[in-house]
């Protein structure tokens, strides 16, 4: 019983990974860059979200704000610190430096701004927990906000899933991730679906700032984590899928769930790593990852 | 040209701008550019700075600027070690504070609870490193890039991990009160005006060392070898270069030489903790070798002495001004995005990085 | 080329070690009284006949920034409304105190490097800091050697008991603290317990001493589940934790990672008692944890709403220069700059006031201030009694 219900916190829980690694997991294929900066931007999100609700929004308008922020906020980025060395050639080494620098600057600015303290949402949602089933005396449940979350993360991953599947933008993002050498010979403007992909991480990403930000709180730190959690997602799902998002994260919520509830607590974050080491060692493609070619 | 005694063997097209860029550096400068010239300046610029007090009633220099120069040495040894691997065989590589925490925690072992003393715990330290980083250069083999950079910081991030939830390894708390090393029994806190000198002396001996060993093996052809595996490394192995062995060397000297650092950092500092171990050790580590330039001995020890002395300097300019924030991490990130743009080989850095 | 090389290398290692032997030798004599000061005041160099009265100047060692900043700033601010009221009395025999401040953000390294910065300028009397107990060790081995008296007002560990005769703590310490909730939640007749605790110096160091007494005292504890102080989601632990069936929670943590445990208990319908430590006296905790805050206990050293009339007082002051309630640490500092300044003046009025002198002053301090009667032992604890706080209605109040 008490194992159902930690697998079923670590549904929960997964659900907000998943959300996290899209973001992270489209730029990742298309651009090829390590977007260290994909945890700040859902920690602005975070604050947007918080700013707006504080001076008593709603919860909807104040999610799509934050989104819309979010997905400035990621092509401001991308126009600034990584289009003027993809214009060099320069993307992995001097890609992946910018992108830590970008993610330190913001981590500090937000610091200096917002102060360190953590802030918490104002009691927006209501938090019932839904009983799913009953059995001898105990009970497995799910809080109502995760399921709101979770059911929100599926609802945004299909509309992804359709957008790239049938508009040609879409699908020119898709063969992107295959080649996108090719595709700018067949007249594709590369530079277009960059943007385009940027927007949709950052949207994402923002989004997933104001759910956890419900749920827990806001600090200008909560990024490094996410990011974290971001890419062991990611690859473990593969690069560049999105349904390998969502199964990749379900996956390391559970397995984190477990590693606390039977193994040792002290350990839940380290279970992320190390499957994201076998996994690079067993599979690099990921469960669902097409095969990946390193860009340089 | 002796001045070209650190440049890379091969000359490429793209090292044209940079050849101004080398006389700039040596007017700006006008530091002496022949190894030897070099190592006795810095040793009399260090002699002076320890002992120049011993002579006066008075401290001429403050206690405080010591321990700063013992860091920046520490660090200056740990970007060596990371050029190894993030400079010659050019693989990024985010888990190196990984071995600087495996040298650390392996002397403190040792020297606090064992007879063993500082000097006979550093051999086996780098061994115990040595030993870690096999698999690490293992995997090198397999991945590259940045899937390298994931699996790199995976790596030391478990390892802290690991440390964080052993109680007999101090936890999250650390160990105190590690014992000084000592020097023909006297303790190294007792030689010279501040207890300091001893390890500076310490620190730039083997700094000396390893910076000598690198520029032996510039001129060397294992840098051939080397520089083939980090242009090219399908054509290096049609070459009949074996780049296995090659990359395994590298990645085991970088950990070997990152755990002295970390043997000296414990014994000076009397203390331990998993911060040591953390992620923003290994990145400020990359980013020190990143900023003064990869492959430059000189470059390396510059962009240590940069990244250490400029947090302390905003330190003071913080507090007299009483900022509720601290500027540096804010300037930091903005100094590796305008680096990147504008000088992406580092200040000391020989032409194209890719 | 060879040649010369080798000779660059063997003269300057010969010159390193007639260097090396030429000043381990003096040193190495005078070394055998350690932490020796060199007099600020040489005779012959400033032979000024009556110096005027210097200020007193203190150091802060502190985070300012970073994860732990508000305990830092909080110590800063109480130093500073002590400091102004001292002052605007005449300072201590017409010496004005005046603070300078290194921030170490939390971290060790840093630490150390403050506790230097401030031990090499003789000017410096004493220093404040740092908060995290992790900084402070990495402070004492170097105020002990230049022999700087150091004061805290946090930083709990049992490893800095005794760690130096100039070392001196105001601030709780876990080791009596962790009894204290246990006596609390024994005294209400809960027995079985589960402990929640950050896994950092200050969270194992504060369950040992809980566990410890509460097992003396015929509780048991159920389970200890350990989390990082980064960590948002508990929800793992709070679903073992429940399995246990606990009389009561103790928490182990600090104010962010204890507001989001006590939320998420009541969310999983862990209905139970909840008691946690110092760290909690915070209003953060509050916001954080929301409506699930009522009834939790928290051990205090003071409460903002204490009716002691002292305490109203720094209370009103407080506010109306930073425009909060002071909150434990700021209530501990303030209380500390008074004790410097006091000890000062005892130093100051048995002969010259130095470091040495005013260590030794420190050692006999007998203090009222608003937290409480200031001595300490021979250990330079400040071994103290604690108030049990509750919740209620968002305010932390004397619980029954």
């Amino acid at each position: 019983m008490e194992l159902l219900q930690q697998v079923i916190n670590g549904l929960a829980q997964g659900g907000i990974y998943s959300l996290i690694a899209i973001g992270w997991t489209t730029v990742f294929g298309i651009v090829g860059v390590m977007n260290w900066t994909h945890g700040e931007v859902y920690m602005l999100g975070a604050y947007v979200g918080y700013f707006l609700c504080m001076a008593g929004m709603p919860l909807l308008p104040a999610l799509i704000i934050a989104m819309a922020v979010g997905a400035v906020l990621a092509m401001l980025i991308d126009h600034l610190g990584y289009r003027p060395l993809r214009k060099k050639r320069k993307m992995l080494t001097a890609g992946f430096i910018t992108a830590l620098g970008l993610s330190t600057f913001l981590r500090y600015s937000a610091t200096a701004a917002f102060t360190p303290d953590p802030r918490a949402y104002p009691g927006i949602l209501d938090y019932k927990m839904l009983s799913l089933f009953s059995m001898g005396g105990s009970t497995l449940a799910i809080s109502s906000i995760h399921m709101t979350i979770l059911a929100a993360t599926i609802v945004i991953m299909v509309i992804l899933q359709l957008f790239i599947s049938k508009t040609v933008t879409g699908k020119a993002m898709l063969a992107a991730a295959q080649d996108m050498q090719t595709l700018e010979l067949m007249g594709a403007e590369s530079e277009k679906l960059i943007k385009v992909t940027f927007a949709i991480s950052g949207a994402l990403g923002a989004a997933a700032g104001v759910f956890v930000g419900i749920i827990y709180s806001v600090n200008p730190m909560m990024g490094a984590l996410a990011g974290l959690k971001g890419w062991s997602v990611a690859i473990l799902g593969g690069i560049g899928s999105i349904t390998g998002s969502l199964v990749g994260g379900l996956i390391l919520g559970i397995a984190e769930s477990l590693t606390a509830g039977f193994i040792s607590t002290g350990y839940k974050d380290a279970i992320g790593f190390t499957i994201m080491i076998a996994v690079l060692l067993i599979k690099p493609t990921g469960l669902m990852g097409f095969r990946f070619e390193e860009k340089v | 040209m002796n001045a070209e005694i650190f440049e890379d063997v091969q000359e490429t097209a793209i090292d044209q701008p940079q050849r101004s860029g080398s006389q700039l550096k040596r007017f700006v400068l006008g530091l002496p550019s022949r190894p030897g010239t070099m190592f006795l300046t810095a040793l009399l610029f260090i002699l002076a700075v320890c002992f120049v007090d011993s002579f006066t009633s008075t401290r001429l220099v403050p206690t405080y600027i010591k321990h700063i120069l013992v860091s920046c040495l520490i660090y200056s040894l740990l970007t060596l070690a990371l050029n190894f691997v993030s400079g010659y065989i050019g693989q990024t590589s985010l888990g190196h504070a990984a071995f600087f925490g495996i040298g650390a925690y392996i002397t403190t072992l040792l020297t606090k609870y064992t007879p063993v003393n500082f000097w006979i715990s550093i051999p086996i330290a780098m061994a115990i490193a040595a030993l870690v980083s096999i698999p690490l250069a293992m995997v090198s083999q397999r991945v590259k890039g940045s899937f390298l950079v994931v699996i790199t910081y995976g790596f030391g991030e478990v390892l802290r991990y690991v440390v964080i939830n052993t109680p007999s390894l101090g936890a999250s708390a650390g160990i105190p009160g590690v014992p000084a090393p000592l020097f023909f029994g006297t303790k190294f806190g007792r030689i010279g005006p501040s207890g300091k000198e001893a390890y500076i002396l310490l620190a730039f001996g083997i700094v000396a060392l390893t910076a000598f060993f690198m520029h032996r093996i510039a001129k060397s052809r294992t840098n051939y070898a080397f520089s083939a595996i980090r242009e090219d490394e399908i054509a290096a192995v049609a070459m009949g270069i074996n780049t296995k062995y090659y990359k395994m060397a590298a990645f085991m000297l970088s950990a070997v030489l990152s755990s002295v650092a970390g043997s000296l950092q414990a014994t000076y500092a009397a203390f331990v903790s998993p911060e040591m171990l953390s992620s923003t050790q290994s990145i400020l580590i990359l980013t020190m070798v990143i900023v003064g330039g990869a492959r430059s001995i000189k470059g390396a020890i510059l962009g240590a002495f940069v990244m250490t002395i400029l947090p302390e300097l905003f330190q003071m300019v913080k507090d007299v001004l009483g900022l509720p924030f601290d500027p540096w991490m804010i300037l930091y990130g903005l100094i590796l995005i305008t680096m990147m743009r504008l000088r992406p080989q580092g200040i000391w850095g020989k032409g194209a990085g890719q | 080329m060879k040649i010369r090389k080798f000779l660059y290398a063997a003269t300057a290692s010969a010159l390193a070690g007639l260097m090396l032997v030429g000043c381990a030798a003096p040193s190495a004599s005078a070394g055998s009284s350690s932490a020796q000061q060199p007099s600020a005041a040489q005779p012959s160099s400033q032979a000024q006949p009556i110096t005027p009265v210097k200020d007193i100047e203190i150091g802060l060692v502190a985070p300012m920034t970073g994860n732990s900043g508000s305990m830092g700033v909080s110590q800063k601010q109480g130093y500073e409304l002590a400091m102004d009221e001292i002052n605007g009395a005449g300072g201590v025999n017409g010496a004005k105190i005046v603070l300078s401040t290194y921030d170490d953000q939390g971290d060790p390294q840093r630490a150390a490097s403050g506790a230097q910065k401030f031990a090499d300028n003789d000017a410096i009397l004493a220093i404040g800091g740092s908060c995290n107990s992790s900084a402070t060790l990495a402070m004492v081995p170097i105020v002990d050697n230049a022999g700087l008296p150091e004061l805290v007002v946090s930083s709990s560990s049992p490893q800095l008991t005794g760690s130096s005769e100039y070392f001196f703590r105001m601030s709780v310490q876990d080791a009596a603290v962790g009894p204290q909730m246990a006596k609390a939640l024994l005294s209400r007749g809960y027995k079985n317990v589960a402990v929640f605790y950050v896994n950092n110096d200050y969270g194992i160091g504060l369950s040992d001493s809980f566990k410890g007494y509460l097992e003396a005292n015929g509780g048991t504890t159920l389970g200890s589940l350990t989390y990082l102080a980064t960590d948002q989601d508990f929800t793992a632990q709070i679903t073992t934790a429940k399995g246990m069936n606990p009389d009561a929670v103790a928490l182990c943590g600090t104010m962010a990672d204890s507001g989001l445990i006590i939320r998420q208990l009541k969310q999983n319908g862990v209905d139970v008692p909840v008691i946690g430590g110092t760290g909690l006296y915070n209003a953060k905790t509050i916001e954080i944890a929301g409506d699930s805050s009522e009834g939790v206990f928290v051990i205090g050293v003071y409460v903002a709403n204490n009716p002691d009339p002292k305490v109203q007082e720094l209370v009103a002051k407080y506010k109306k220069k930073y425009g909060v309630e002071p909150d434990g640490f700021a209530a501990l500092a303030y209380d500390q700059m008074y004790v410097i300044a006091e000890a000062a003046e005892r130093a100051l009025a048995s002969g010259e006031l130095s470091r040495e002198t005013f260590k030794e002053a420190l050692k006999t301090t007998n203090y009222k201030g608003v937290t409480g009667t200031v001595s300490f032992n021979e250990d330079n604890d400040w071994v103290r009694d604690y108030l049990t706080l509750t919740i209620k209605d968002k305010s932390f109040v004397m619980a029954e």
